[in-house]
C-alpha cells in the first residue's frame, strides 16, 4: 500500500481515514451524508486489506453504539459523520465519556441547524466543546486546517483517546473533507501509542468479571465517579492545549479562529501587513480544551516565549462560520481586558478574505464599534 | 507567485480532471497546492466547478473567490463567474459551447455592449477602442488587466478525434499563457491520475494538451497590462 | 412410590426464586420440597438410607456463570428463570469464559451483576448494534444481547431489526411482559389489545394505540435470522423448551450461522396487578394466544430453512 515519504495528493476525507488506519483504527462503523462520505467509502476499500471492520450502520445512533462496543471490546473504533447525524450520535457519545471509553468521531461539519446544507460552516463548536449530548462531561475536540492535519489528527485523536479513556472528536468542516492538499504519509509504520487495556470485555477467563458501565443509581457512587472524570479533565486541560501563533510577534492586534476560517485569516493577516497593520493570528487547535493561557499570556506579558517582548494587543477580532460561538471562549479568556470583536458568516459560506479584511480595516480605523456589535 | 483558479462548467465536461491535474503537477514540482470542488446535489447535472491554488507560499484560504485564472466551459458558468475575476486575469473560454460574442466577454474587457464583428471593424489587429486590444481573428482580446482566450476546445479535440479532450485542449492553453507549471509535470500528471481503465485514451489527451499550447503560440498574444 | 419426573424441574425453579405465589416461600413448601427430594434420591437409590447419603451428593447447584448476588428482581417475575437458564447454557456449551453479555435499559439494567462473564451496558434499544461492534473485533468471543420488549420492540427496532439483516452471528434474549417494567408498567410495543397500563388506562385502543408486534414472526422474515424461536415460562414443561431453544440459539452463534433470537414470554405480576400463580395463567391465557409459541426459523446445517 501506500508507504512513502513524498507527499501524495488527496482528499481530506480520505487522509483521516488513512490516518486514522495507520494509527491503528481497526473497526469503523459509519451512515452516509454529505459531505463526509469519502471517510466511510475509503474505509470500506481500506479495512478489509489490513485485517480490520467496517460496518456500514443503519443510523448514525447504530454506528456510534457499534463504536462503543468495539471500543468496549479494546479495538481502536471510529466513527465519522456531518452535523445532524452528530447531533444523533450524542447519546452514544455520552456512554462512551460515561463508559470513560476511547474512541474517535469526526464531524466534517455542514451548515444548520437542521437538515441545513451541506457547504462547509463552523455551527457545531457549542455541541462539540460543551460535551454535546446529556450530562457534565467533556471530551477533546481538535480542529484540523488542512489535508496534511487531517491526517496527523487521526492519529493523534487516537492517542488522547487512549490515554485518557475518553472520547475525542475531530471537528472538521466541509471544505476541509472535500479539499485536496498534498499529504506527507508517515514513511515508515506509524509509532501507535500502545495503552495497556485490561478493562476490556474480552472474555472473562480466569479473571474477574469486566463491565462496561455508565449507570450508578447510588447519587453518593455517581458523584463520585462524576468527581473522578472531572479529576481526568482537569488533567487533560493541563496537559492536552494546543495552538498556533502565526505573525505573532510584533502583532498589535489578533484574528482568532480554526480550521479553514484560520487559513482565510492567515491570508487577512498577511494582508493587513503589506497595507501597514501588525495583524496576528491565534489558531486554537484543541478547542476544548481552550488555549485561554495564550490570551493571558498576550495580555499580561507573561513567558510565553513565542511572543515575548510583544506589544499587549488591542484588540481580538474572532472570525468564524457561524453567528459567534467560539467567540464565547475568546471573551471569556480576555476576560474584559481587551475589545474583543466578532465577524462571522453563515450557511455554508466561508468568508472571504477581503471581507475579513475590511472588517480589520474598520476597527484599525476605529470605526467598527461597539465589539459585540461588529460583524454581521 | 499564487495562482488563483476557477474551473467551471457542466458535470461531465472533466473540470475536476482538469483543476486536480494542475494541483497535481504544481505538487509534482513541490509548490503548495488545493483543490477543492464544489459538492453536492449541484454536480449531478448543473454547474460544477473547483477552485485550485498553486503557490510558492502556503495556501491559505482553498475556495478561490476572485480567481485570476477563470476557465469556463458553459454559459452559465460565465454568468456566474465572470464578474470575479481578479485583475489582473486571464479567462479561457470554450467557444465551442459559449457564443464567442457573449456581452459578457465584452464588459470583460471594459467594452460596453455588442462588439462589432471583424468584417465591420475592417482587418488587421483590431483595436476595439482605446484600451481594449485583440488579435487578428479576434480569439484573445485583452483590456481592463484582463485577457480573453475564446478557444473551440470541442472542435479542436474532434479534430484530434474525441471531442471528450476538450477539457485537456482547454488545460494546454491555460498553461501556455500562465506558465502556472511546466507541460512535463503536467504529463506525468496525466500519467498517474489516468487510471489504467482508461490508458488507452493517454495518447488523445496528450495530443490535447500539445494542441492547446499550440493554439497559444500560434496567437499574437496581447500583453496582460494592469486595469486602469 | 415414584414421583412426576416434572419435580425435578420444580426443583430446580422454586429454591431459584424462593417465592410461591409472589410470596416468600413458607416453611412447608420447604419442607415439601425436601420430602421430593429425599422421595426421589429414594426412587433411585432404593433404600431409604441411601438416599439420606445421597442427600450429600450435589444434585442441584447454582450455575457456574452465575454469580452469588440476590436477584433484585420482583416475586414472581421469571427474569430469574431466563437468567438461569442463559447461565446453564453457558455452562453446557463451556463458553463462559467467552462469552459477552449486553444489559439493556429496562429491569434487567443489572443482569450484568448475576452473571459471571464480562458484560457491557447498553444504551436504551441499542444492544443490538453495541454487539455488533464486539462480535465482529471478537469472532471468537460467544455474545448475547439481553432485552425486554420496550428496549428491543419500540426504541430498539432499528438495531434488532438490522442486526438479523445483517446476520449478525449473536444471540438475542427477548423478554416479553408486554409491559414496561422498570419505569412503572407503561404500554409497550406488546402490551396487548384492551390491555391496561398506566398510559393506556382505559385499555389499549388499537385505534388509538395501534396493535401488539410480533417480533419473532416479524424477524422470521429477515434473510439474516438464522434461529427465532418463541418461548413460554409458565411451567416446567415450556421452560424445558425454553432451555433447549437457548441451547440451539446459542449453537447457532457457535456454528457461524448467523443471528439467533430467543423470545421468552414473561411475567410481570407488579405491573400486571396480578399475582404471581395469575401472571402464569396470564400469559397462558391472554398472552399466548396472540403470541404463539415455536420455532419460526430454523437453518439447518446446510443452511436450508424451516
Amino acid at each position: 500500500m501506500i508507504n512513502r515519504p513524498e507527499p501524495i495528493l488527496m482528499k481530506g476525507n480520505e487522509a483521516l481515514a488513512e490516518g486514522a488506519i495507520r494509527a491503528g483504527c481497526r473497526f469503523f462503523a459509519g451512515y452516509p451524508i454529505t459531505p463526509q462520505n469519502e471517510i466511510p467509502e475509503y474505509m470500506a476499500r481500506r479495512m478489509p486489506e489490513v485485517g480490520g471492520v467496517f460496518v456500514q450502520a443503519e443510523s448514525e445512533v447504530a454506528a456510534i453504539n457499534m463504536v462503543y462496543g468495539a471500543a468496549g471490546a479494546g479495538v481502536r473504533a471510529m466513527t465519522s459523520s456531518s452535523s445532524p447525524g452528530i447531533s444523533l450520535k450524542q447519546e452514544g457519545i455520552s456512554y462512551l465519556a460515561g463508559a470513560e471509553l476511547p474512541a474517535v468521531i469526526a464531524n466534517v461539519v455542514r451548515g444548520g441547524p437542521g437538515l441545513g446544507g451541506i457547504q462547509p460552516a463552523q455551527s457545531d463548536y457549542y455541541q462539540a466543546t460543551r460535551g454535546g449530548g446529556h450530562g457534565d462531561y467533556r471530551t477533546p475536540v481538535l480542529a484540523p486546517a488542512s489535508v496534511q492535519e487531517m491526517y496527523d489528527f487521526a492519529g493523534l485523536a487516537f492517542d488522547i483517546a487512549d490515554r485518557y479513556r475518553n472520547p475525542v472528536l475531530i471537528l472538521a468542516d466541509g471544505a476541509l473533507g472535500q479539499m485536496m492538499e498534498p499529504v506527507l504519509l508517515d514513511a515508515t509504520p506509524r509509532e501507535v501509542l500502545n495503552v495497556p487495556k485490561p478493562w476490556a470485555t474480552t472474555g472473562m477467563k480466569d479473571r474477574a468479571q469486566n463491565l462496561i458501565n455508565s449507570i450508578y443509581l447510588d447519587p453518593d457512587e455517581l458523584e463520585q465517579h462524576n468527581l473522578n472524570i472531572q479529576k481526568k479533565y482537569r488533567r487533560i486541560e493541563q496537559q492536552e492545549v494546543r495552538y498556533e501563533i502565526i505573525l505573532g510577534d510584533d502583532a498589535d492586534f489578533f484574528l482568532v479562529a480554526y480550521g479553514t476560517t484560520a487559513r482565510v485569516c492567515k491570508d487577512v493577516a498577511l494582508k493587513a501587513r503589506a497595507k501597514g497593520m501588525r495583524v496576528g493570528l491565534i489558531r486554537p487547535i484543541t478547542l476544548w480544551p481552550f488555549p485561554s493561557q495564550v490570551f493571558d499570556d498576550l495580555l499580561e506579558g507573561k513567558g510565553n516565549r513565542q511572543l515575548k517582548g510583544s506589544p499587549k494587543p488591542f484588540g481580538f477580532l474572532t472570525v468564524e462560520m457561524s453567528f459567534g460561538q467560539m467567540v464565547d471562549d475568546v471573551r471569556l479568556s480576555v476576560n474584559g481586558r481587551a475589545p474583543v470583536y466578532f465577524y462571522g458568516r453563515t450557511g455554508g459560506i466561508v468568508p472571504s478574505p477581503r471581507e475579513v479584511l475590511a472588517e480589520v480595516e474598520k476597527i484599525y480605523a476605529g470605526g467598527a464599534g461597539k465589539p459585540e456589535k461588529a460583524g454581521n | 507567485m499564487t495562482y488563483e483558479m476557477l474551473f467551471a462548467g457542466f458535470g461531465g465536461q472533466g473540470i475536476m480532471l482538469m483543476g486536480t491535474l494542475l494541483a497535481y503537477a504544481g505538487m509534482i514540482e513541490g509548490k503548495k497546492v488545493s483543490w477543492i470542488p464544489s459538492y453536492g446535489p449541484e454536480m449531478r447535472g448543473g454547474t460544477a466547478n473547483c477552485s485550485v491554488v498553486v503557490s510558492d507560499e502556503d495556501v491559505g484560504c482553498p475556495i478561490v473567490t476572485e480567481p485570476s485564472v477563470l476557465v469556463v466551459m458553459n454559459e452559465p458558468s460565465l454568468q456566474k463567474f465572470y464578474n470575479t475575476v481578479a485583475r489582473p486575469g486571464n479567462v479561457f473560454v470554450n467557444t465551442s459551447i459559449i457564443d464567442p460574442h457573449h456581452p459578457a466577454l465584452a464588459r470583460l474587457v471594459g467594452e460596453n455592449g455588442e462588439r462589432k464583428s471583424q468584417k465591420e471593424k475592417g482587418g488587421g489587429r483590431a483595436v476595439m477602442s482605446e484600451n481594449v486590444s485583440a488579435t487578428e481573428d479576434e480569439s484573445v482580446i485583452a483590456g481592463e488587466g484582463v485577457r480573453v482566450f475564446k478557444i473551440d476546445a470541442n472542435r479542436i479535440a474532434q479534430d484530434l478525434g474525441n471531442g471528450r479532450a476538450a477539457n485537456m485542449v482547454m488545460l494546454g492553453t491555460i498553461r501556455e499563457v500562465t506558465n502556472v507549471v511546466e507541460m512535463a509535470s503536467l504529463e506525468s500528471a496525466l500519467q498517474k491520475a489516468i487510471s489504467k481503465r482508461h490508458r488507452d485514451l493517454m495518447e488523445i489527451n496528450l495530443k490535447a494538451l500539445h494542441t492547446g499550447a499550440e493554439w497559444v503560440r500560434s496567437h499574437d498574444v496581447p500583453l496582460l497590462t494592469p486595469a486602469g | 412410590m415414584t414421583l412426576d419426573p416434572a419435580s425435578r424441574v420444580r426443583l430446580s425453579l422454586v429454591p431459584f426464586t424462593c417465592l410461591e405465589g409472589g410470596k416468600p416461600m413458607s416453611d412447608a413448601t420447604m419442607a415439601a420440597i425436601e420430602r421430593v427430594e429425599t422421595v426421589e434420591a429414594f426412587n433411585r437409590k432404593g433404600s431409604l438410607d441411601q438416599a439420606s447419603a445421597s442427600l450429600m451428593e450435589v444434585v442441584f447447584s447454582r450455575p457456574a456463570s452465575m454469580t452469588d448476588t440476590p436477584f433484585h428482581y420482583c416475586p414472581g417475575c421469571t427474569h430469574g428463570i431466563a437468567h438461569r437458564l442463559i447461565a446453564e447454557a453457558l455452562d453446557e456449551l463451556g463458553v463462559r469464559e467467552r462469552a459477552i453479555g449486553l444489559a439493556s435499559v429496562g429491569c434487567s439494567v443489572f443482569s450484568y451483576r448475576y452473571f459471571k462473564c464480562d458484560f457491557q451496558q447498553a444504551a436504551h434499544g441499542r444492544a443490538p448494534a453495541v454487539a455488533t461492534g464486539i462480535k465482529r473485533c471478537l469472532p471468537d468471543s460467544v455474545v448475547f444481547t439481553y432485552q425486554g420488549d420496550g428496549d428491543l420492540a419500540s426504541i430498539g427496532m432499528a438495531e434488532i431489526v438490522h442486526a438479523a439483516a445483517r446476520g449478525e452471528n449473536i444471540t438475542v434474549v427477548f423478554i416479553n411482559n408486554a409491559i414496561y417494567g422498570m419505569t412503572g408498567g407503561q404500554m409497550a410495543p406488546t402490551t396487548l389489545v384492551n390491555q391496561k397500563t398506566t398510559t393506556s388506562p382505559n385499555g389499549r385502543d388499537p385505534k388509538a394505540y395501534g396493535y401488539p408486534i410480533r417480533m419473532s414472526e416479524l424477524l422470521s422474515t429477515v434473510e439474516g435470522a438464522s434461529y427465532i424461536a418463541r418461548v413460554a415460562l409458565i411451567n416446567p414443561a415450556e421452560v424445558r423448551k425454553a432451555k433447549k431453544a437457548l441451547l440451539k440459539a446459542f449453537q447457532t452463534q457457535l456454528d457461524g450461522k448467523g443471528f439467533s433470537m430467543v423470545e421468552m414470554l414473561s411475567s410481570c405480576p407488579t405491573n400486571w396487578g396480578v399475582s404471581a400463580k395469575e401472571a402464569m395463567d396470564w400469559i397462558k391465557e391472554r398472552m399466548i394466544p396472540v403470541y404463539p409459541l415455536g420455532e419460526f426459523k430454523v437453518r439447518d446445517d446446510e443452511g436450508v430453512i424451516s
